[in-house]
């Protein structure tokens, strides 16, 4: 028993080996593997969910930009499922490593959530973005919330379960293994695609879309009238008024790490059937600078047709492209008009 | 609360430290019950009720057993046990099943019958601790066993966290006079214990959780799969549930172990079997062994006729199979081991007793005893019939209506992993281990956990044998 000390550093040793070795073997996830080596050339950087994913072309962004002669690129790093906690992790891993072009980044305004939907959908990339500073900042808004005690213990558990996972790189093996040849089972595999035009674009159509899409575009095209009468509704919703305090502390965080590397947020609001609260109010109060919002019907009736739409939630291919053209001008129009 | 969650290492470390640190059994059996009945309400506090029922029935039944003065009084208390336990059982596990099968039987006949359907939930580990306590009277009442007169040790017999679950499931004869003898710290095997646990941690988390993906996709719809995807997906499903089920039983068996208790062996490397009745003295030993002395002797066993004997093994079989769940999937699976059973009890007394014992026979007897119970597990795994007749006609017609493929490359790395975990077993190198210096058993020990840790599914899928 005098021993027993030593025999728990010597476990404690044998399991920090392992560790370190898998934080040295496991590879990263592919686009910002893909990042790394071509962050030279990248002036413009998309994050979000598949509004991005499968929305923004940075191809047809950069052609608009040309025009200007800017002789960067823009390149889209977002993914399915990403929600605001992932954007904040990765916009902390890419200004770590910071390259000289780098300008902008432009990231999709969502809602604050506390909690993890589909759990398991995303499970290896939640489990990823659980570090310390993400899991605290998500922790410090649990507690700070309006909801029933028992629920904060449920998530705050859930996600410091999450951090343990990650402290203890649960299931990165398969990743790692990776890296002696030896293919991952699928359901381990990258979710994350670069696309056909290399640039981490992914357009929504039927060749390309999963069975979770095609089951979501079936749906809506029994009832195509869900998207002309939340539409109608929608500009009858307000903003909702305050953010939530753990909203701004997050916000507020990653604009001021922004800040300090010297690059520029842009908040993009997709063309909701609901509107996410908080977002115009932080603009209005100087929280955030940047905000470029497509949840408006009245302004942008050609984003809310059922021709326009490949399911309920997501732009074809044509209308897709067609904002990411309007983004690109409201970009030059007013970021970096405002800019000068 | 699963072993492979990081709360039940929390829970484990905590009821250790306390259990070691207190004085006097007394106050350590009344802190592992605690422990037990805290473990068993994490999954539902309002099933304590029916453990806490169990016991104080088998409890003054054991006890009346043994004082009756006349032999009717016994079997009224006899009785009594087994009513309120197999009343439990038939309840909360078989009540919609003969409700729905009674109803399917009826509307067949031509009526239009109109049977409700309870919404009832199965509390887990039910099948475990009625057998359990079942047990309890039985040997009292043919006088293998004294009742204990102590509420606490069979509280504790019942409620032990470790096997509560899913077993093994283990006897009073065995359990009770341990509990009557002080645990000594002192002289706990620590290192086999603490390797039996990590071997159980990497069969049910490294191996049967990823194997279930590839398992449940060829299942959920065997008839897109192609005949080589059959002969993987179904020898696959026969690593998953024996590294499910014998991976728990090895962690129950060493936390037990780590606090001073021997649970009884549970599987002994079931598919290196020559035989089927070999098989099922590797395979669950616990049940089969419970389903050998409660049922199959007391019909008689091999006592009476032939026809009496296979009479008496078809019995014991099917009834084996319903235990495992209320479906009649279940009872075609005990049938078809009851009758490979009475088969090879005949061939054994034929002709296959003449022939001579060889290297060559015994791995052909081998693999082909594999081979049919990997046919048996397909109707123990497919979600109905049609599933179970299509993923038939791949495995033994070689008819596949599919194409789709599955790659193999992991299996055979789980697969070489089954087969030194096997070979290690049988090799019982357990006296090298404690012979281990202590330092370098804690350096590799860390190495292994944190590898096991890495290859875990992010999710934790329960234990098949939950639901049983």
């Amino acid at each position: 028993m005098r021993l027993f000390p030593l025999y728990l550093l010597l476990f404690a040793l044998g399991f920090g080996l392992v560790q370190k070795m898998l934080h040295q073997v496991v590879p990263e996830r592919l686009k910002v593997e893909w990042y790394e080596t071509i962050q030279a050339e990248v002036d413009v950087i998309f994050l979000g969910s598949s509004h991005v994913f499968r929305q923004f072309d940075p191809q047809l962004f950069d052609a608009q930009r040309k025009e200007e002669g800017t002789p960067y690129r823009s390149v889209n790093m977002a993914a399915l499922g990403m929600d605001v906690h992932e954007e904040a992790y990765m916009l902390g891993r890419i200004l770590k490593q910071k390259a000289e072009p780098l300008r902008w980044v432009i990231v999709e305004a969502l809602p604050l959530e506390l909690d993890m939907q589909n759990e398991n959908d995303f499970g290896l990339r939640r489990i990823e973005w659980h570090d310390t500073p993400t899991t605290w900042r998500l922790v410090r808004a649990i507690w700070q919330s309006d909801l029933p005690n028992a629920e904060k213990r449920s998530l705050l558990q859930r996600h410091v379960e999450h951090w343990w996972r990650r402290t203890l790189s649960l299931a990165r093996g398969m990743d790692g293994v990776a890296a002696f040849g030896l293919k991952p089972l699928e359901y381990y595999a990258d979710q994350s695609s670069l696309g056909a035009q290399r640039n981490g674009y992914v357009p929504l159509e039927v060749a390309t879309a999963d069975q979770k899409s095609l089951g979501m575009r079936q749906e809506f095209r029994r009832s195509p009238q869900k998207l002309l009468r939340a539409a109608e509704e929608l500009p009858l919703v307000d903003d909702g008024g305050q953010p939530s305090s753990g909203q701004l502390a997050m916000v507020r965080e990653m604009e001021a790490l922004a800040k300090q590397h010297g690059v520029g947020l842009v908040w993009w609001i997709h063309p909701n059937l609901k509107r996410y609260s908080g977002w115009r109010q932080m603009k209005a109060n100087g929280d955030i600078q940047h905000l470029i919002a497509y949840d408006d019907p009245e302004r942008y009736p050609e984003l809310y047709r059922v021709l326009a739409h490949f399911d309920l939630y997501h732009l074809n291919r044509q209308a897709s492209e067609r904002m990411t053209m309007n983004f690109a001008f409201d970009f030059v129009e007013s970021v970096l008009a405002e800019e000068n | 609360m699963l072993f492979t969650e990081f709360r039940f290492l929390a829970f484990f470390a905590l009821v250790f430290t306390v259990h070691w640190c207190l004085r006097g059994p007394k106050a350590r059996k009344a802190w592992l019950l605690l422990a037990s009945y805290g473990f068993y309400a994490a999954w539902d506090w309002r099933f304590l009720s029916l453990i806490l029922g169990s016991t104080l029935v088998d409890y003054f039944a054991g006890l009346r057993i043994q004082d009756a003065s006349s032999d009717r009084g016994r079997k009224w208390a006899l009785r009594l046990s087994l009513f309120a336990n197999l009343g439990i059982l038939g309840f909360f596990k078989y009540c919609n099943f003969f409700l729905e099968s009674t109803a399917n039987l009826l509307s067949n006949l031509g009526f239009e019958p109109n049977l409700p359907t309870l919404a009832i939930i199965l509390p887990v580990g039910v099948s475990f601790f009625t057998f359990q306590t079942m047990s309890y009277s039985l040997d009292i009442y043919f006088k293998r066993l004294a009742p204990t007169r102590s509420l606490l040790d069979l509280s504790l017999f019942v409620g032990f966290f470790p096997q509560l679950v899913a077993g093994p499931i283990v006897r009073a004869s065995d359990f009770l006079p341990q509990l009557a003898t002080p645990r000594k710290l002192a002289s706990i095997a620590f290192k086999p214990a603490l390797f039996l646990f990590l071997s159980g941690f990497i069969k049910k988390a490294v191996i049967s959780d990823n194997l279930a993906p590839l398992v449940d996709a060829y299942f959920a719809d065997p008839s897109l799969w192609s005949v080589a995807a059959a002969w993987i997906a179904v020898p696959a499903y026969a690593v998953q549930i024996y590294c499910d089920f014998s991976g728990y039983s090895d962690m129950a068996i060493a936390s037990a172990a780590m606090l001073g208790y021997r649970l009884c062996l549970n599987f002994d490397a079931p598919y290196l079997a020559v035989n089927i009745q070999d098989f099922w003295r590797r395979w669950h030993i616990s049940l089969s062994s419970w389903l050998r002395d409660y049922l199959y002797f007391p019909l008689g066993g091999n006592h009476g006729s032939k026809f009496a004997t296979y009479r008496n093994l078809m019995l014991t079989m099917l009834l084996g199979g319903l235990w495992h769940g209320a479906s009649w999937n279940f009872v075609l699976w005990g049938g078809l081991h009851g009758l490979a059973l009475a088969l090879h009890r005949l061939w054994h007394r034929g002709p296959g007793g003449r022939l001579p014992d060889s290297m060559l026979r015994r791995g052909l007897s081998t693999v082909f005893t594999f081979w049919f119970v990997c046919v048996c597990w397909i109707f123990f795994r497919a979600p109905d019939f049609d599933a179970a007749w299509t993923s038939l006609q791949a495995f033994v017609l070689f008819q596949g209506a599919g194409e789709q493929s599955i790659d193999t490359t992991w299996l055979w790395l789980f697969a070489a992993l089954i087969f030194a975990h096997e070979i290690a077993q049988r090799l019982r190198k357990v006296d090298l281990l404690q012979h281990t210096p202590t330092w370098l058993f804690s350096f590799f020990y860390g190495i292994l956990f944190a590898l096991t840790f890495a290859f875990m599914r992010v999710d934790h899928p329960p234990f098949i044998y939950f639901q049983f």
